[in-house]
């Protein structure tokens, strides 16, 4: 230390190592007064006091470029700081952040310790992370969970509540718009800078009333830099008061990395045109969005159009997944009210070549370019093989809207990355869930937007992806994300109220029962043999710690048994077959686990044998339906004695000893007796992998009425003449034979031998919720959901066997455009003659976005492993548009591995996982969900 | 859970078309539960009594019979201190084609024909082989004692 030149003392080790730099530089003046501890006069090796003034000086605050690479290049020097710094020399900056620290400038009080994470110079690596490792394990609770999620969701949701944004209504829509979705509309003018749009048409809003809300949402639209910390100036001790320095109440702003100083809030502008529409389901984002385009169709700062920019300055691109094409295609043709403005559709056969001839210079060019993921993807590949700008990317577009943005949210994904090399000046998103599964999700929609500095992936890592990984500085990632997120993001939810306190949409109730079916059986035996194997695949695989390795294996175990659940021939299918319809397998097939299946089918087969020799002969048949036909000349007065009602000719069954019963009142005779028996000989049951090699079905039962033994194997049942719907399969020859020849005979029925075990018992249950709607409303419209477009095709033709009173559509991956859009167009037309008509849904296809509201029903056959996908599925018709109250039933088969589903389903929504763990976690997380699966 | 139609039914006929001898009553808050009473068949030792019985459809019904006890005391070979009944269609012989109108009409034939050799009160089915005259004696008397 020296003063008037003259060396008087030293400053301890880890102050002068602070000082010292800033000496050098002219950032700070220093002024020191000496104080002796006593009174008696100064010896060498003397210790003293010295208070030490220090001064920021103008020079300070230099003018520092505070825009959005600020950001990269103080990464880059804290990057350079952290392996050159040694312990005793610091730069400039550093040391002004550790004496801004020593005196406790940070507003923040906590904020002392957090800089100190950010930057560690001075502690040694080693201490650095204990303090880390601590500090975690204190915030136990400060993994980002479902609430965090939701705050975050709800903070967004009510940030422009407050605002002014005027509403606007548009010129050119047909379409009357909802006071959200005019706000709405207002927003996304906003976002795209087209201010003087904002407020269209509004009688309400002046020109000054613009200019007000323009300042202000500038003011907001801003993210603040979250490299610079807050600062207070201290306050002065009277002593240094000399006069020649200001007392302010005004923070200032230091950049933790740099230690560049700022009077002003450095703000990180965005300059991106466009955002994320992230309304709830069912708020009308379509609409909202066809009203943008229409209200502003074209860049009008781009005045000579000219082929050479290629730039289609008048044409939005919205891209969409293919089973919502033909409805994108029929609303914009519902809300355009101006005959120019043409919808032109992009896929298939219409693709590729040079779009600027179209697009460019063209006065009537298209207002709106509908494509779909696919295409998008298919010419990005054609492209990296021929280098060629082709279709898509031969133009930068005006506007490209992405719908169910959430498709591109895994962005190593070959499709993210076709989307998000297309060019255009403005870009939206339009999602319900912005956040899918993991908040790397949103950066996928952040780079497709250009949101920078954060579509930058280290600085997006840095700041939000390893804060929430690490569950550290969770708090200011958690501001940072919200504050990223403010400006851009627009997120209404149902139940969200407007200012008047009425919801925003009010939809009518819904209620979702799960109903649980017992196996029939056959499906039992079926069902505990496919099991035991699982179970003993994956004990096997546990003792090796193999679990995850032979994750594929284990799970085409489980894909069979929710098979079995559906339908037992839906085993009979490889399941290579069936995988595709499964996400998890589509990419990891395991052919192993077919041996398991091979057995049962033995074991299908087997049964079937047994079934086939407890039926009737051919001779006996033809005698028992001449009795019956003896027996009941027609069916007026009959009565079935179990449910004491009269029988119906479509429901009934007919016994061995010519009794006859509705068909659901003796099945359960049947099963309640069996049921009884199996209790009585349970313990032999108790060891599944002991099941016999030929396992036996049936136990004796008897008639209700006259105590005959009874066999489901041998029963009858009746039709009426005039349904033809049954097409004969080859198994059922000599049923159409005998049938032919009943119909010369003037009968008002005809009858048939019973096949109990046909249909599986989902189907069954189906089939009575299908008749109970027939009879109490004729004319409804039905909609069934499965995972399993194969077991949609069993459904589809037990349907149609059974009743010529369902008219029933389809619709799957498997179908094309125009195939999509008749079956659409078909559910939407109502029957004149009273059939229920009945939509099987594959629920890949058709689980988003379709509008599906004449109907007011739904079926879930099976469940999915993500609650969420059902609840968008029952969504279809629970939305906007729904004037009927909606009922949902969703079929579990008792004890099986769908009630485990459940389960794992609870278990997702209680933990909000994706956001939080990492692959290790991860990969936890997957052996526990198995052993819930496999749990006794 | 909702009353099935078939009880709704079997209710509304025992009320429309009563059995002679037989009265069954459901309770105003348990539709399931009945009151019951069955006069005494004219020609045996329960002649002039009446009988009060209660009546319960479990759940399963009609796949499972209805519960059934005497409340007031019977002297009887086939009935237990507690009014318990030993019924074959009851038990093991249920059928769901059978009801409850059809069960009455069964006890009322068990009061008519007691069967000693299935017994369920040992004792009077003792007395009953052994001293037949005595035991209707007793049968009449509780009668007179019990069931007016």
């Amino acid at each position: 230390m020296s003063g008037n030149k003259r060396e008087i003392g030293r400053f301890l080790e880890r102050h002068a190592k602070i000082i010292a730099p800033l000496l050098e530089g002219h950032g700070i003046d220093f002024s020191a007064t000496l104080s002796p501890i006593s009174n008696r006069k100064l010896r060498t090796g003397d210790s003293f006091y010295i208070t030490l003034d220090c001064f920021a000086t103008d020079q300070l605050f230099g003018a520092r470029p505070l825009d959005e690479k600020d950001l990269e290049n103080s990464l880059k020097t804290a990057q350079h700081t952290k392996s050159t710094n040694s312990h005793f020399v610091m730069d400039e900056g550093a040391a002004l952040i550790s004496l801004f620290k020593k005196l406790h400038l940070f507003s923040d009080n906590n904020q002392n310790e957090e800089a100190s994470e950010v930057i560690s110079f001075g502690e040694s690596e080693e201490e650095n992370n204990k303090r880390l490792r601590d500090q975690r394990s204190e915030e136990n609770d400060g993994v980002l969970t479902m609430n965090q999620l939701k705050s975050l969701y709800q903070s967004t949701e009510s940030k422009f509540e407050d605002t002014i944004l005027p509403d606007s209504i548009p010129n050119d829509l047909l379409l009357e718009l909802r006071p959200y979705q005019k706000y709405g509309l207002s927003w996304m003018l906003f976002r795209e800078q087209e201010y003087d749009l904002v407020g269209l048409n509004n009688p309400q809003v002046t020109d000054e009333g613009k200019e007000d809300f323009k300042k202000l949402m500038t003011e907001i639209s801003g993210t603040k830099n979250p490299l610079w910390k807050e600062c207070k100036w201290p306050t002065l001790s009277s002593a240094s008061n000399d006069g020649f320095c200001e007392q302010t109440e005004e923070p200032f702003y230091v950049n933790l990395y740099t230690g560049a100083c700022s009077h002003y809030c450095p703000m990180i502008q965005n300059h991106t045109y466009g955002g994320i529409l992230a309304d709830e389901m069912g708020l009308g984002k379509t609409i909202t969005t066809l009203a943008l385009i229409l209200s502003c169709h074209e860049d009008k700062s781009y005045i000579q159009p000219c082929r050479r920019d290629r730039y289609a300055h008048k044409t939005t691109l919205i891209i969409v997944p293919m089973a919502l094409l033909s409805q994108w295609e029929s609303e914009f043709a519902k809300a355009n009210g101006n005959t120019r403005r043409k919808c032109y559709i992009y896929y298939g056969t219409e693709t590729l070549g040079d779009l600027s001839l179209l697009l460019c210079e063209n006065p009537t060019a298209p207002t709106v370019i509908l494509t779909t993921y696919g295409t998008v993807q298919s010419e990005a590949a054609r492209i990296t093989k021929t280098g060629n700008k082709i279709g898509l990317f031969s133009v930068t577009f005006f506007r490209i809207i992405i719908d169910e943005g959430h498709n591109i949210r895994n962005k190593s994904a070959k499709t993210t990355k076709a989307i998000h090399s297309l060019s255009s000046s403005r870009k939206w998103v339009l999602t319900g869930t912005p956040i899918v599964n993991r908040l790397d999700d949103l950066y996928s929609l952040l780079v497709f937007l250009d949101l920078q500095p954060w579509a930058k992936y280290y600085i997006w890592r840095r700041f939000i992806t390893e804060p929430f990984d690490q569950g550290r500085d969770l708090n200011d990632a958690f501001a940072l994300l919200k504050s990223i997120l403010d400006p851009i993001i627009l997120r209404r939810t149902k139940d969200q109220k407007d200012k008047d306190g009425n919801l925003l949409v009010s939809l009518p109730s819904r209620e979702i029962i799960i109903e649980r079916l017992k196996f029939n059986e056959k499906e039992e035996i079926l069902y505990n043999h496919l099991k035991a194997k699982a179970i003993n695949v994956l004990t096997e695989n546990m003792k090796a710690g193999l679990v995850l390795k032979n994750y594929s294996s284990i799970l085409t175990h489980l894909l069979r048994l929710r098979q079995v659940c559906c339908h037992l021939d839906l085993i009979r299918l490889p399941v290579t077959d069936i995988s595709n319809e499964d996400e998890d397998l589509k990419d990891s097939l395991n052919m192993m686990a077919d041996q398991a299946t091979d057995e049962s089918f033995r074991i299908l087969q087997d049964l079937e044998k047994e079934e086939e020799k407890s039926k009737l002969s051919f001779e006996k048949l033809l005698a028992m339906k001449n009795e019956i036909y003896q027996s009941y000349p027609d069916f007026d007065d009959v009565e079935c004695t179990i449910c004491t009602g009269p029988i119906e000719i479509e429901t009934c069954v007919i016994t061995e000893c010519k009794h006859c019963f509705c068909l659901g009142c003796l099945m359960e005779h049947f099963n309640f007796q069996s049921r009884l028996h199996t209790s009585i000989n349970a313990s032999n049951n108790l060891i599944v992998s002991q099941l016999p090699e030929v396992p036996v079905i049936s136990k004796e039962v008897f008639c209700p009425v006259c105590r005959q033994s009874i066999h489901k194997n041998r029963l009858f049942r009746t039709f009426k003449p005039e349904f033809k719907g049954y097409s004969a399969s080859k198994t059922d020859s000599t049923e159409a034979y005998l049938t032919q020849m009943e119909h010369t005979h003037e009968r008002d029925y005809y009858i048939r031998p019973f096949n109990p075990y046909g249909k599986s018992s989902k189907i069954n249950a189906l089939l009575s919720h299908l008749q109970q709607i027939y009879e109490e409303n004729p004319g409804d419209h039905v909609i069934v959901f499965s995972q399993f477009t194969s077991f949609l095709d069993l459904v589809e033709k037990e349907l149609k066997s059974y009743t010529c009173n369902f008219r029933i559509l389809k619709f799957d991956g498997r179908l094309n455009v125009d195939q999509r859009q008749r079956a659409l167009n078909e559910f939407n037309t109502k029957t004149t003659d009273g059939r229920i008509t009945i939509l099987l849904i594959s629920l890949k296809a058709g689980g988003v976005g379709l509008n599906l509201t004449i109907a007011s029903k739904a079926f879930l056959l099976d469940p999915h492993w993500n609650n969420a996908t059902e609840f968008q599925a029952i969504d279809r018709i629970h939305r906007v548009g729904q004037s009927k109250s909606v009922k949902v039933v969703r079929f579990i088969m008792e004890g099986s591995i769908e009630e485990r589903m459940l389960k794992i389903q609870e278990r997702k929504n209680q933990l909000g996982e994706a956001l939080s763990m990492n692959d290790e976690e991860r990969r936890k997380k997957k052996v526990e969900e198995i052993e819930i699966l496999f749990a006794e | 859970m909702s009353l099935p139609k078939r009880i709704i039914r079997e209710t509304e006929r025992l009320v429309s078309d009563p059995v002679p001898g037989i009265t069954a009553v459901p309770h105003e808050d348990n539709l399931r539960y009945f009151n019951v009473t069955i006069d005494g068949p004219s020609g045996s030792p329960y002649e002039g009594g009446k009988f009060k019985l209660e009546l319960f459809l479990p759940d399963d019904y009609p796949m499972l019979a209805p519960k059934v006890r005497f409340l007031t005391k019977i002297y009887h070979p086939n009935i237990d201190r507690l009014g318990r009944i030993c019924l074959d269609v009851l038990k093991a012989n249920w059928s769901p084609a059978l009801q409850v109108r059809t069960i009455l009409l069964s006890i009322q034939a068990l009061l008519s024909s007691p069967n000693p050799d299935d017994p369920l009160a040992n004792e009077v089915a003792e007395e009953w082989k052994s001293n037949e005259q005595n035991a209707i004696k007793t049968a009449r008397e509780w009668t007179e004692r019990f069931a007016q």
